[in-house]
């Protein structure tokens, strides 16, 4: 079998057998490169980057009735990711998509995202929301949006704040029904 | 030499479990030996319980070790932060395989072995299994029938708790089972789309070794459907929740972990195996121990490298190698993500918890009549679920709208599996690779395996099929492939020792015992003559508890 075609499957297998363990395309690839900060390399977010990641967070996983992204915990999270996660080479892509992230919003409203009004701020997210969307549907690669918004929603819940307070009325995925305890997807036994 | 008992038994996992509970309790003093560190029932499980947010990386893993000792490991959808303890280190365990279809060695070097972390799926073989080389000529015709085996699969049913459904199908026999675990609505819709649209298939609950009702130590199954951490519920079976306690209850076990059988020692006076040599992967030292009767239970490849490591002038090809077969025709099934499919509907229907097994189609193809070209047959695994938060990463939305989204279950769907059977082929296969050494300096074990025409054309069929099933509920396919996936994937070896008729082409008898050495048994996947395209661990214990028992009778008689 094609390694391409092996590394596809393998992802796919992860994405689609374990509900919880599908988290996002970007941290499970099974092809990533060696681990470590290169020599010049930032080991950690700038604290104007680390404002930048709340704000996209927070406006991607709000605060409603339940905490948001902020109160979650998500920005140190990503924070951790990108640090001892990442290759360097996803430092860096990470680094220029958060330059592309004001790039943008400059563009668009003539201020860096995080100086932007919440309703602008929401505009913009929308609006990459809808490109990401779209690359997801062409099966092109992810746009940067894309990947920091799977980053997001993993790492918000993940939280013991989400699990205990936005989950509460999930255990595993759904509620009591006559056909009582169930379903996990199918083993790949041992 | 370091100790004297009546056998030895070479591994502790699935086989070596069993093997030690069944001598010890006939009596015999039995020195279990287990190359890894100890892992105690319920105190040995460290992070069973742990939320995500309490590990480091909330469940993901250290990016930068799994990348440098977890390479093969981390691909098993089994293994991840919670779990990594249970699979070997790669960097320390290296071995060989081919550059373009590298065999994929999943492993687990601890007490229990694999047995702590395996998919718990338990199925009888049938005389369709059992004959199926005589028929087609594929591989020796296996020693054994399916009424040589029948009474240890009950014996061995009963004491580990399978639960499952009594179906009457010919091609997967019904056992000794507890209460079935549930369908759910989208399951049940299916089964009766299929049982009702075809008159050879059915749709069963998979029957798997977790309990749904007590036994003594040993509580019910508490869908949390994190087996592979270790259950300190005792709810699935395992070497630690099952019969390790069993074998240290009658006294006779002796159990030394931490050491690895670097040989199986044999003297050409008596042509018998007198023990073993064994490295303490600790201290680094070597000591000798002798026994009557020694059991191989160290896992399909590893039982096998062991005898070839135990090469003499006598047998300068392995151990009991008169035939020239030992560590070829090994298998492992084909397997497939034969259709992934949205189900629309049924969303005022969900479940609860998460159940730890799936459902089953058994095989429907060479069954009932001959079809076409295909030799042998597959089966399906899967089930229906509903999409949890997780989906939130990669569907459209975004601020209040999405959060109240994932609160709810989403879309069902249905993934379908296949294991399709894998011939017995000579170039598939296991050796020595002297030029390259493994840590403590032993050569490192080559593994050569590829899939061929029949298991593709297995493959191809059950995609068209499945997809054909799953069009009964109106589902729209999102996914699908009959691409094998890599040999060691279905972790299911088998093979490399294989049991026969002729001691000129086979290593084992009907009995599980050398051709060559009568005080030699194989007992794991090594022995299998086939690989029939169900999961293969209820009939490795049915065999080992049989060989056991037939052992005990030898050496009371003597002859051994």
């Amino acid at each position: 079998m094609q390694r391409r075609e092996f590394l596809r499957r393998v992802s796919m297998a992860c994405a689609l057998a374990v509900a919880y363990r599908d988290g996002q395309a970007w941290a499970m690839d099974p092809g990533r490169g060696p681990i470590g900060a290169s020599p010049g390399q930032s080991a950690a977010l700038t604290e104007a980057q680390m404002s930048l990641v709340s704000a996209l967070a927070e406006g991607i996983l709000p605060a409603t009735d339940t905490p948001g992204a902020i109160d979650a915990g998500v920005p140190s999270f990503i924070g951790l990711l990108f640090s001892e996660w990442f290759t360097p080479q996803e430092q860096l892509d990470f680094q220029r998509g958060l330059e592309q992230i004001d790039e943008q919003s400059r563009s668009l409203q003539r201020s860096t995202f995080v100086a932007c009004p919440a309703q602008q701020q929401f505009a913009m997210l929308e609006q990459w929301d809808r490109e990401a969307a779209v690359a997801r549907q062409a099966h092109a690669a992810p746009t940067f949006f894309g990947r920091f918004k799977s980053l997001a929603v993993l790492a918000y819940y993940t939280s013991e704040v989400a699990q205990n307070e936005e989950l509460k009325l999930q255990f595993g995925a759904g509620q009591d029904t006559p056909e009582g305890p169930v379903v996990m997807p199918p083993p790949f036994p041992i | 030499m370091n100790g004297s008992f009546d056998a030895i038994v070479v591994g502790s996992g699935i086989t070596g479990g069993w093997a030690a509970k069944e001598l010890t309790e006939k009596g015999l003093k039995v020195l279990m030996i287990e190359r890894g560190r100890m892992i105690e029932h319920g105190s040995g499980y460290t992070t069973e319980t742990l939320a995500p947010w309490q590990l480091p990386f909330r469940g993901k893993g250290d990016a930068q070790l799994y990348e440098r000792d977890y390479a093969i490991q981390r691909k098993n959808r089994a293994f991840d932060e919670w779990t990594q303890a249970h699979f070997v280190n790669d960097r320390e365990h290296p071995y060989q395989t081919t550059a373009d279809e590298p065999f994929q060695w999943r492993r687990g070097y601890h007490l229990g072995g694999r047995s702590l972390m395996w998919g718990r799926q338990t199925y009888r073989w049938s005389d369709l299994d059992f004959e199926a080389n005589k028929r087609d000529g594929h591989g020796v015709d296996w020693p054994i029938r399916y009424a040589d085996i029948a009474r240890w699969y009950d014996y061995v049913e009963e004491f580990i708790g399978v639960s499952g459904s009594k179906e009457g199908l010919a091609q997967l026999p019904d056992g000794q089972f507890q209460p079935p675990m549930a369908l759910n609505a989208v399951e049940l819709a299916l089964k009766a789309k299929i049982e009702s649209q075809y008159h050879d298939r059915s749709l069963i609950i998979g029957r798997c070794a977790n309990l749904t009702q007590a036994k003594p130590g040993r509580a019910p199954c508490q869908y949390r459907s994190i087996c592979a951490r270790g259950c300190s519920y005792g709810a699935y079976f395992s070497t630690q929740s099952s019969t390790l306690p069993a074998a240290r209850a009658t006294g006779n076990l002796t159990l030394l972990t931490d050491s690895l059988v670097e040989r199986v020692n044999y003297d050409p006076q008596t042509r018998r195996a007198t023990g073993v040599r064994v490295l303490d992967v600790k201290s680094r030292t070597y000591s000798q121990y002798a026994a009557r009767v020694v059991f191989m239970c160290a896992s399909t490849i590893d039982s096998v490298a062991i005898l070839q490591r135990s090469a003499s002038e006598e047998f300068p090809n392995g151990l009991a190698n008169s035939s020239g077969a030992l560590g070829r025709y090994l298998m492992d099934h084909a397997n497939a993500l034969s259709a992934v499919a949205v189900i629309p509907g049924f969303t005022d229907r969900t479940y609860f918890g998460n159940r730890p097994t799936g459902i089953v189609i058994p095989r429907f193809r060479n069954v009932q009549h001959r079809d076409g070209d295909l030799l042998r047959g597959y089966s399906y695994q899967g089930g229906a679920y509903r999409a949890g938060w997780p989906r939130g990463t990669r569907q459209a939305g975004i601020g209040k709208d999405l959060k109240s989204d994932l609160r709810k279950p989403g879309a069902w769907e249905f993934i379908l599996t296949t294991f399709a059977e894998c011939l017995p082929r000579a170039e598939n296969r296991v050796t020595l690779d002297e030029q390259a050494r493994d840590p403590h300096g032993l050569p490192q074990t080559r593994i050569e395996f590829r899939h061929g025409d029949n298991e593709r054309k297995l493959l191809a069929d059950a995609q068209v099929e499945a997809k054909a099933m799953l069009s009964l509920l109106g589902a729209h396919v999102v996914a699908e492939s009959s691409t094998p996936g890599l040999g060691g994937t279905s972790i299911h070896e088998m093979g490399g020792a294989r049991m026969g008729l002729d001691p000129r082409s086979s290593v084992l008898n009907r009995h599980n015992q050398a051709h060559d050495i009568p005080n030699l048994f194989v007992t794991d996947g090594a022995c299998m003559a086939s690989s029939a395209c169900q999961n293969p661990s209820l009939t490795y214990m049915a065999l080992t508890a049989r060989a056991a028992d037939y052992a005990v009778t030898q050496i009371k008689a003597g002859q051994v």
